[in-house]
């Protein structure tokens, strides 16, 4: 009202000549009757095929009708070879049903195995994962270096440490483990070996204290409940467990000081921010500054998120973080991330100078705007079109059903978005061309990346709240190179967590590293996929070993790997020119 | 005026056929009018800077005129018409002061014309005595006549509004409305009082009866039904009412404004931005509308040229409104995305001075120092920023969970009943509800709802 005086809207009461209509504000807008503008094709083409390939899953929020605080935010997926047969299978977490609930049966996390042709079936019984508990996240390692991966799965409660037996089936030994955690709510976790030592410990996120029993009323009007945010309730301190090398963990949370007073956590990546061969912890919390644990280097941490520019969005403020990728984005060898936010906050972008000093890109690379008013959820970086420059995907979905009553810009259900990375300097959104799969509205929660068919081309899992879980195929048609690395360790952890993994071609160098977890709540394909674009020729492979003995590992170098595919490589055997046949 | 003579009357029916002018005649008229707008050019020749020198003459009897009625209200100072329109003439020169006394001695000649009071009262609000000009407006309310009462009505109420008196307008509003039902000018009144107090419902109540038809509803009416909109999330609902104003009037700054903002907060810049560009063009004077474009050129980064635009627009911002800490803050931003780092600390630290308590400059400055490598300072300034900003997270969250409750029925009854206790009815009775729901068979609450009429 800062300029239309009272007076001059009484007059405009008696203004009854029609005016032109105007013509900018409807014209692009199909909500108003003209046709959409047709965009071009970004060569990008992905499509659900999840009931084609069998994988037949529906999540339960609880379906309790009373709005518990736990239903809104589970669960995540993960892509997972448990039985090494070089194709990955699919895990599903799954909620349970919660008191009020009138749905008869048992919900269950599943466990589909991938024959190798592109279906899948379930054997949750054969293997013994059938939870019924309420799950959060999972993520998995081979954290006893016997050469098979166990999964480690969070619930609302007591969480699972399911030892793999190497026979297609499993034992949860979370309790005698030492990693069942509390009866609190546990989200994302993450191996990752913190001392150097050669075995794989544990971090699991813990987001608040809560109960049934003492959950909250919230709500606009007093009569009518809606989901509460966690601001009503107090943070749980995260723990860390360290391995004692026997199959069990001790819990470490405070002689490590990751203990902080305020955190709520629900993404963490383990990742070498300061490029000092020792594994860094960046957790994002919701409605707390995000947190960036720096190794000591002697078993403790230190937090040091404000100082290096990564615990708050670009304003300062304390984003409801959700999940998070660490990859570098712009190939200058050091590890960025990105974490996706709430509605009206942008994703954030942190690009790393180097010794973990981060700017924020968000706007400047365009990658924030187009994030604004979706929820992000999930989230990965990862070479969809193999050009040799990281993309990044988000699963979106709101946590409030009644989102749109408060705003009608909000929707409940979501598309996911797929942002093309150009040179590194920028972001292009490019969901409205990249297939049928990312026009599809869900609520999307966990996000895993892997190549489930081994055809060269990274694929996605999605996990939805109160949905299915959606196997997405990647059939773009981007006639690009690329190569896959399988890391076995053999002085460091047999997984090869932290590795950090330098593909040298003519282009350029591209840097990964191998990550348990991360994203929300999920576990990606423990392969490292780097795309070429069009070079034919890898000129070096260069491979920092996690430590083992107390000390970073060491790096070995492959020259003249064969691109296009898959190749095994064992910590020691430099002289490995073989691969596995695709 | 209707005729009256038989003669009229008989041409009037039966006109009759025009007659033919000769020729010659014709030909005659034609050439005089070559000649006279000959003449006219030559003697615009002739007699140099004749525009002029006819506006110098119209001014000088403009001057004279003022002149005459001044010496007319000094020797006429009982004519009540003599003292007012030298007091309208005063006042069209925007000398306020020196047309109190005769808008007084007005007044004192004729003190049942309302019209004497009104003009006395706009002069008193504009040099700023409010007492009296509340009191001229309610005098001039008393004498009004019945077609005039409405018009006094919104100007009283108007007045108070804009001095602050939100309940004083409130009451004249509300009595307008009452007296005047069908007219949309009170109810807008009220509707904008609402919204300015936060009450988006209330107005919302107030203004979709009368907006049911947009090509017939007041455009005034249209344009707060969709800022009322706006604050309630409705934006879908804000946009059809916003378009609608402006496609009744083309000239409506705040409603393009309006619009241009609830587009580009949805990041949809692309369609926001034109309309925000069309608002600066109609009211070019205004900082707010002008940082609002200023904010949506920041975030467009579909445009190459997005951060000079940006700058720019920012800068022609603070022309008009220095102290607009906003303003200072996203132009320290636009800067700091160029890479102007001197510049961008230097907007900081004015946002800072502005208001110290902003926060987020605070930690931006941080973020630039660290940049250019000074990171002791930065260090300190990231310290106090997080201390300041933990501090408000603890306050924001104990608020919102002091504001709940456990969801049991034991809660929901206890909140009821002090509800009851502080005389909030309605609120303890959808408390008692939720009791009961939880608890089918819980007594005390059943009579509890019973006791407030809810069963």
């Amino acid at each position: 009202m800062s300029s239309l005086t009272r007076r001059q809207l009484i007059k405009s009461a008696s203004v009854t000549a029609a005016g032109s209509l105007l013509s900018a504000c409807g014209s692009k807008s199909p909500a108003h009757g003209n046709a959409p503008v047709v965009a071009q094709s970004s060569g990008f083409l992905f499509r659900d095929v999840q009931d084609t390939a069998g994988v037949h899953f529906k999540h339960t929020d609880g379906e309790s009708g009373r709005k518990y605080f736990v239903e809104q935010f589970c669960s995540g997926c993960g892509f997972i070879d448990f039985d090494n047969d070089g194709f990955l299978d699919i895990y599903a977490v799954n909620g349970a049903l919660l008191p009020g609930s009138q749905v008869k049966g048992h919900p269950r996390h599943e466990m589909f195995r991938n024959r190798g042709d592109g279906t899948f079936e379930n054997v949750t019984d054969k293997c013994g994962l059938g939870s019924t508990r309420f799950g959060g996240g999972v993520c998995a390692a081979d954290y006893d270096n016997d050469g098979y991966l166990e999964i480690y799965v969070t619930c609302f409660g007591k969480n699972h440490l399911y030892k793999n037996k190497g026979n297609g089936v499993f034992e949860d030994i979370a309790i005698h483990a030492g990693v069942a955690g509390l009866e609190c709510i546990s989200t994302s976790a993450c191996f990752f070996d913190y001392d150097n030592d050669g075995w794989l410990d544990l971090y699991v996120c813990n987001y608040v204290d809560y109960k049934l029993s003492e959950d909250r009323f919230c709500g606009k009007g007093k009569d009518h409940k809606s989901y509460c945010g966690p601001e009503v309730y107090h943070s749980h301190a995260d723990t860390l467990y360290h391995n004692n090398r026997d199959g069990t963990f001790t819990e470490v949370s405070r002689p490590s000081r990751i203990i902080q007073t305020r955190s709520k956590s629900l993404g963490v990546v383990a990742t070498d921010v300061d490029n000092d061969g020792w594994m860094d912890l960046y957790v994002t919390c919701d409605l707390e500054p995000n947190l960036l644990l720096i190794n000591n280097r002697d078993g403790t941490f230190a937090e040091r998120g404000v100082e290096y520019g990564v615990a708050y969005g670009m304003d300062g403020a304390a984003h409801a973080g959700m999940g998070v990728s660490a990859g570098d984005y712009d190939n200058d060898g050091n590890i960025d991330l990105f974490v996706t936010n709430y509605s009206f906050e942008m994703n954030s972008l942190y690009r790393n100078t180097g010794q973990a000093n981060f700017t924020y890109e968000s706007l400047r690379t365009g990658i924030g705007p187009p994030s604004l008013v979706p929820l992000g959820f999930g989230a990965h970086f990862a070479d969809f079109d193999n050009d040799g420059w990281q993309d990044i995907v988000v699963a979106n979905g709101h946590v409030l059903d009644d989102c749109h009553e408060n705003n009608q810009a909000l929707e409940y259900a979501q598309p996911l978005q797929l942002y093309h990375n150009h040179g590194g300097k920028s972001f292009e959104d490019v969901s409205t061309t990249a297939g049928p799969a990312f026009q599809q509205k869900y609520v999307g929660r966990g996000l895993a990346v892997g190549d489930y068919d081994n055809d060269g081309r990274l694929d996605i899992l999605v996990s939805n709240n109160k949905g299915p879980v959606r196997l997405i195929h990647n059939e773009s048609s981007f006639q690009h190179n690329w190569i896959k690395l399988q890391l076995q360790g053999v002085k460091a952890n047999r997984s090869a967590i932290g590795a950090r993994v330098q593909v040298k071609t003519r282009s350029g160098m591209q840097t990964q590293e191998v990550y348990s977890g991360s994203s929300y709540l999920s576990q990606s394909d423990l392969r490292v996929h780097f795309g070429l674009g069009t070079d034919t020729t890898i000129l070096e492979v260069r491979v920092r070993w996690p430590g083992s003995g107390g000390i970073p590992g060491a790096e070995e170098v492959w020259k003249r790997l064969e691109t296009n595919r898959i190749h095994r490589l064992v910590e020691g055997s430099t002289s490995n020119k073989g691969g596995i046949a695709k | 005026m209707k005729p009256t003579s038989e003669k009229y009357t008989e041409e009037h029916r039966s006109p009759r056929p025009p007659q033919r002018l000769p020729l010659g005649l014709l030909i005659v008229a034609a050439l005089l009018i070559i000649i006279s707008l000959y003449a006219e050019r030559v003697s615009r020749n002739w007699v140099p800077d004749a525009d002029k020198k006819v506006k110098a003459a119209a001014s000088q009897v403009s001057e004279q005129t003022f002149k005459d009625l001044g010496i007319a209200a000094t020797a006429s100072i009982n004519d009540a018409h003599a003292q007012t329109e030298y007091a309208q003439a005063l006042i069209s020169r925007n000398n306020f002061f020196a047309a109190m006394l005769p808008a007084e001695r007005a007044v004192a000649v004729a003190p049942s014309s309302s019209d004497a009071h009104l003009m006395l009262a706009l002069i008193y609000s504009t040099v700023g005595y409010r007492e009296r000009a509340i009191s001229a407006y309610r005098e001039a309310l008393k004498n009004a006549m019945p077609e005039s009462r409405l018009m006094v009505m919104q100007k009283l109420g108007e007045y108070l509004q804009s001095t602050g008196d939100t309940s004083g307008a409130q009451t004249i509003f509300m009595a307008a409305r009452n007296a005047y039902p069908g007219s949309p000018g009170p109810i807008m009144s009220l509707a904008s009082i609402y919204l300015d107090s936060g009450k988006a419902s209330d107005a919302l109540a107030l203004l979709d009866p009368i907006c049911t038809d947009p090509k017939t509803a007041a455009v005034g009416a249209l344009y707060l039904n969709g800022k009322a909109c706006q604050s309630l999330g409705k934006t879908t609902r804000a946009a059809e009412l916003l378009r609608a104003a402006i496609s009744r009037q083309s000239d409506f700054s705040d409603a393009y404004h309006t619009l241009g903002s609830i587009l580009c907060n949805q990041a949809r810049q692309q369609e926001g931005i034109p309309l925000l560009e069309n608002a600066v063009k109609l009211n070019p004077n205004s900082g707010a509308i002008m940082y609002s474009l200023a904010s949506a050129y920041f975030n467009d980064v579909t445009r190459q040229d997005h951060l000079s635009l940006a700058r720019t627009t920012f800068e022609a911002t603070l022309d008009r409104d220095p102290q607009n800490e906003w303003a200072h803050y996203y132009y320290g931003l636009t800067l700091e995305q160029q890479s102007n780092f001197a510049a961008a600390i230097r907007e900081y630290e004015r946002t800072l001075e502005i208001n110290p308590d902003f926060d987020s400059a605070l930690y931006r400055k941080a973020a630039v120092l660290t940049q250019l490598g000074k990171r002791d300072e930065a260090k300190a300034c990231y310290a106090l920023f997080d201390k300041r900003s933990k501090h408000e997270i603890t306050s924001v969250h104990d608020k919102r969970r002091n504001n709940s409750i456990v969801d049991t029925a034991e809660e929901h009854y206890r909140r009821g009943m002090a509800l009851m206790q502080k005389g909030d009815r309605d609120a303890a009775r959808d408390d008692f509800k939720i009791a009961l729901q939880r608890e089918p068979g819980n007594a005390a609450a059943r009579r509890a709802l019973q006791g407030v009429g809810g069963l």
